[in-house]
């Protein structure tokens, strides 16, 4: 039996760096939780943005940051049914997942599918949830469609590269750098645009034979407005997130023309 | 999560579509627990190319 558990603890607001790793004993679990041996905890941009004191909630001090785990059910509570020792299980938590274990409410838990590992599984539920709400509930998308990716490398983007492949549609990569472009290819992108060196807006163009039908913009800042200038006849902007720390304005004329469509994407409030 | 069980079911499409193959995700850059805040200031910076996690 497991008496004491590693976790990372913030215990002011600050720069993520300083967060320290102790080491603590393990309360004893109550009745309806299910304690789960983390094998892998998801690292999210809104981790950083919680220690930062940068997220729209602030959680009380001390906290562990880490809002995506997955791993192996070590003990159930007494009222819990449906799990047992042995059992794989991820979980979106919000906060507590960087720590070697967690006890959750058995709700909170899902099993996780045998092809996956405790890394992918780990990794997975916030930037395909965010992708997968985007393209099949936020908008309708069709085989075929080109849909423009920026920050493709990025958590969100990758996951919306293997979530359009997965819907047949024709994608481009765009983001900064020949690394992060190479990881695009390997992750199935059809064409890539270096947003240092190529102009967005044209190569778009150029690519597609008159523009995209759809953009999503994880990154904010000066590439929205060429993404959605890059769009074609009824093309679909996808406002996701503002990873460059940057909030762009959006000049309607360009919404207006070609009866373009921008459309939010916040997919823990919806639908 | 103003309505769960809407989250519930769009988890659920993803994962069966995970568990059938249609969907590949990606085998993200592992780091130990004690690389925490590090990791947390690389992705805040942009300079993570895929994803990343914790492997306490």
């Amino acid at each position: 039996m497991v008496t004491r558990m590693r976790a990372v603890v913030c215990r002011e607001l600050g720069p993520p760096e300083s967060v320290t790793l102790v080491e603590r004993d393990l309360p004893e679990l109550a009745d309806d939780r299910v304690r789960v041996r983390v094998g892998a905890a998801g690292v999210n941009y809104v981790d950083g943005l919680f220690v930062q004191g940068r997220y729209q909630i602030r959680p009380e001090l001390p906290f562990v940051p880490g809002s995506e785990l997955a791993g192996t059910v070590i003990e159930v509570g007494g009222a819990v049914t449906g799990w047992a020792p042995g059992d794989r299980a991820m979980a979106s938590v919000g906060l507590g997942a960087f720590a070697g274990e967690i006890d959750l409410h058995p709700a909170q838990l899902t099993a996780v599918p045998d092809n996956l590992t405790d890394t992918q599984a780990a990794t997975l539920g916030q930037s395909y949830a965010t992708a997968w709400f985007s393209l099949t509930r936020r908008t309708q998308v069709h085989p075929g469609e080109w849909i423009l990716v920026l920050g493709a490398a990025g958590g969100v983007g990758l996951a919306t590269l293997d979530v359009a492949r997965a819907l047949e549609l024709n994608t481009i990569a765009a983001a900064s750098g020949p690394d992060k472009l190479e990881l695009c290819i390997r992750r199935g992108a059809h064409e890539v645009i270096d947003y240092v060196t190529d102009d967005l807006k044209s190569r778009v163009r150029e690519l597609t034979g008159g523009g995209a039908d759809i953009a999503v913009d994880p990154v904010g800042g000066g590439h929205t407005q060429a993404a959605l200038r890059s769009l074609g006849d009824f093309g679909r902007l996808l406002v996701i997130g503002f990873a460059s720390g940057d909030i762009p304005d959006i000049p309607t004329n360009q919404v207006l023309l070609r009866n373009r469509s921008v459309l939010g994407v916040d997919w823990g409030s919806g639908p | 999560m103003t309505n769960p069980t809407a989250n519930t079911e769009l988890m659920t499409e993803v994962l069966r579509s995970a568990a059938e193959g249609v969907l590949n995700p990606i085998e993200p850059e592992s780091r130990p627990l004690e690389a925490a805040g590090e990791a947390m200031r690389d992705l805040l910076d942009r300079r993570v190319a895929g994803k990343l996690c914790l492997v306490p």
